[in-house]
């Protein structure tokens, strides 16, 4: 159960080329019904600064063109969250020809939400385990 | 015979246009599926165009085997006309209609990449998949040739 | 004279999906548009070959998580023409139910996507809120909030009972005074005319010459809709009217999305009207035989005409599976009406077109005319 905190948790939302129902679910969870505020959390559009990076989609060849500076950087930093069957195994679109893979083969993945696409309710659970990781290696566990 | 009984004598002058240079064969619910020769089919397109004020909705090519099908959708005041053709697979080159209808370049740019086609009066540079595919890799081809 | 390259996207705040617009502008107008697409392209016309027919309805579905509904009854509807499917009339009218909810549903999405490009924030989130009741309509009814699988060739899956349906009409009144606000807002209040009037303007003549469809060419005076045009499902037995404005601009085109959610609710309605006075019972047609055939299937999706081309052999693996999605048909006019126009109103105007670059699934580079003519003239 997490508390109302002051503490602030900056998301990244990067694309990898899906058909947005997971995007859409992703970007409704700022809206007073789920609110994501009381949590500490924020979506951010600057890659540096955020301690999350949230990925959709079947990371095509062109999309990771644009991101793959980010997702070098994020190793080790950042924390990687898959949300959506397309990023945790490729889905239905599974051996594409346009498709370099599923966002493991790309990078090692910390938290997978699956589902299509999750709930809201589902991929808010999993970014609370994120800021649970994130304090335990604050704390030096 | 005449399909359904909306057709006035808009309908009745162009079911004579049609089967002036084609042959009609199917008709089903507001729809005709007609069969041209390939060199007949600019010229047929532009009368629709200019007489009838057709609308142009799409391009759907098929491989079928030794040769590329290619069937114009068109829709002429709530009848759907869908004009089907055939080129050779070896040589695959057909005219653009992109003078005629403006909406026709986007679909025959899409054609040329995924099957090899290519238009005569236009040319569209490759650069639809991404910089990681080969040249000559043309997905929906099927075979060598 | 200065002159400078504005690139927006692929990730931006206020675009949805991934779509790089580069603009050359001059003294804070656009004179020259340049978009790549095709970061969302994955094969799906390939991937149809090797699925028998049933399973490529799933495929299908997935192509867009906006417009899905829109897509699976397009292509059942075209094997259903091409093999002499009949459909009953009860799954007629359960489809076009979720028909309209969709489109409630879309339209509120790209609404709230314009008000939030021209900086109108609260509206952004009055709507956002009120969506929900459009999303809560599809759980209750189908298990699941985006891609709802309700159906079927010849048919739909599931049936409706009663208590849910009348639950949410009585939500669907509440959203009806809402619209009804929002509209009276829109019309009157000074900040949204300097915004959205005389801004991005298609003529009457420019949307003939470029084939425009959907809500965006009712907005410039084409009354075109396959709803009424080519009537399929039960659209043929519902009363309600085709939405026509002759303007052209930014407003035209948001009014016009308002308006036709609320004829949304008189056809749902009527049609819930019918699913709980008659007694009938089969939900889809009995079994039918494969044969070599090709069929096409119209819809009117919420961005505009949805069309498929299915062609067959003898087996259940189809031969060919052809889309061409809406907004395919209406991105092309973007080159011409961003021309001319002011940096800071380029979001509003490209969103008003209402891009569904899922559907989209392409990749292409486009290069506007009037650089090359720009150029001549130095």
């Amino acid at each position: 159960m997490q508390k109302v905190t002051n503490e602030n948790f900056l998301i990244y939302h990067a694309f990898g080329g899906s058909c947005n129902g997971c995007d859409i679910e992703v970007k409704i969870l700022e809206i007073p019904k789920f609110s994501m505020k009381k949590y500490g959390l924020k979506f951010t559009y600057d890659p540096e600064k955020a301690n999350i990076i949230l990925i959709t989609g079947i990371l095509t060849y062109k999309c990771l063109n644009y991101i793959s500076e980010i997702l070098k950087r994020a190793l080790n930093k950042q924390i990687i969250i898959a949300v959506g069957d397309c990023a945790v195994t490729g889905g239905i679109f599974f051996n594409s020809y346009t498709m370099k893979g599923p966002v493991d083969r790309v990078i090692p993945v910390d938290i997978y939400v699956s589902g299509c696409p999750p709930n809201p309710k589902l991929i808010l659970h999993g970014l609370l385990k994120a800021v649970t990781k994130i304090r335990e290696k604050k704390n030096g566990v | 015979m005449i399909c359904g009984d909306y057709m006035g004598k808009f309908f009745a002058e162009l079911q004579r246009d049609i089967e002036e240079v084609s042959k009609v064969y199917e008709r089903k619910d507001r729809e005709i599926w007609i069969e041209i020769n390939k060199d007949d089919l600019k010229d047929f397109l532009r009368n629709l165009k200019n007489k009838y004020d057709a609308h142009f909705i799409t391009i759907s090519a098929t491989d079928v085997g030794g040769k590329i099908q290619l069937i114009y959708h068109l829709d002429v005041n709530g009848l759907l006309l869908n004009v089907k053709t055939k080129i050779g697979k070896l040589l695959a080159i057909i005219d653009s209609v992109s003078d005629i209808f403006r909406s026709a370049e986007w679909i025959e740019s899409e054609i040329n990449e995924m099957f090899d086609v290519k238009f005569k009066g236009k040319t569209y540079s490759r650069r639809f998949l991404s910089e990681n595919f080969s040249e000559g890799f043309h997905p929906l081809r099927r075979g060598k040739l | 004279m200065t002159r400078e390259k504005v690139v927006i996207g692929p990730i931006y705040p206020a675009l949805e999906e991934p779509i790089q617009f580069n603009l050359m502008v001059e003294n804070e107008k656009i004179i020259n548009v340049n978009f790549e697409i095709g970061f969302h392209h994955r094969g799906v016309e390939k991937l149809a070959l090797k699925r028998n027919i049933w399973e490529n309805i799933l495929l299908m579905e997935r192509i867009c998580g906006i417009c899905s509904h829109a897509h699976t009854l397009c292509y059942c509807q075209a094997i259903e023409k091409a093999l002499n499917i009949q459909v009953p009339p009860k799954a007629k009218h359960i489809r076009v139910i979720i028909s309209e909810l969709e489109r409630i549903h879309s339209h509120m999405l790209i609404l709230g996507a314009i008000m939030h490009s021209l900086n109108f924030h609260s509206l952004f989130n009055d709507i956002m809120i009120n969506r929900e009741v459009a999303m809560e309509a599809f759980d209750l009814l189908c298990g699941n909030r985006v891609h709802y699988g309700i159906n079927t060739i010849g048919g739909v899956r599931r049936d409706f009972p009663e208590k849910p349906l009348k639950r949410i009409l009585e939500n669907l009144e509440e959203l009806e005074t809402f619209i009804k606000a929002t509209i009276d807002n829109v019309e009157n209040r000074r900040e949204f005319q300097d915004k959205m009037e005389n801004v991005g303007v298609i003529t009457k003549s420019l949307a003939k010459k470029l084939d425009v469809i959907g809500p965006v060419a009712r907005a410039s005076g084409i009354p075109f809709d396959i709803r009424k045009h080519h009537p399929y499902e039960s659209y043929e037995n519902i009363g309600f009217e085709i939405i026509t404005k002759s303007e052209g601009d930014v407003k035209a085109r948001t009014l016009i999305r308002f308006e036709e959610i609320l004829q949304s609710i008189r056809i749902i309605d009527q049609a819930v009207d019918y699913l709980l006075n008659e007694k009938d019972s089969l939900l889809c047609s009995e079994s039918f035989e494969i044969v070599s055939s090709e069929g096409v299937g119209r819809v009117e999706a919420p961005r505009g005409e949805l069309f498929y081309y299915v062609s067959l052999n003898d087996f259940s693996i189809p031969e060919r599976v052809k889309m061409r999605t809406p907004t395919f048909a209406n991105i092309p006019v973007l080159s011409e009406i961003l021309i001319g126009e002011k940096i800071e109103l380029a979001l509003g105007i490209i969103n008003s077109i209402d891009p569904c670059i899922a559907c989209l699934d392409r990749s292409l580079i486009i290069e506007s005319r009037r650089e090359k003519n720009a150029k001549s003239n130095q």
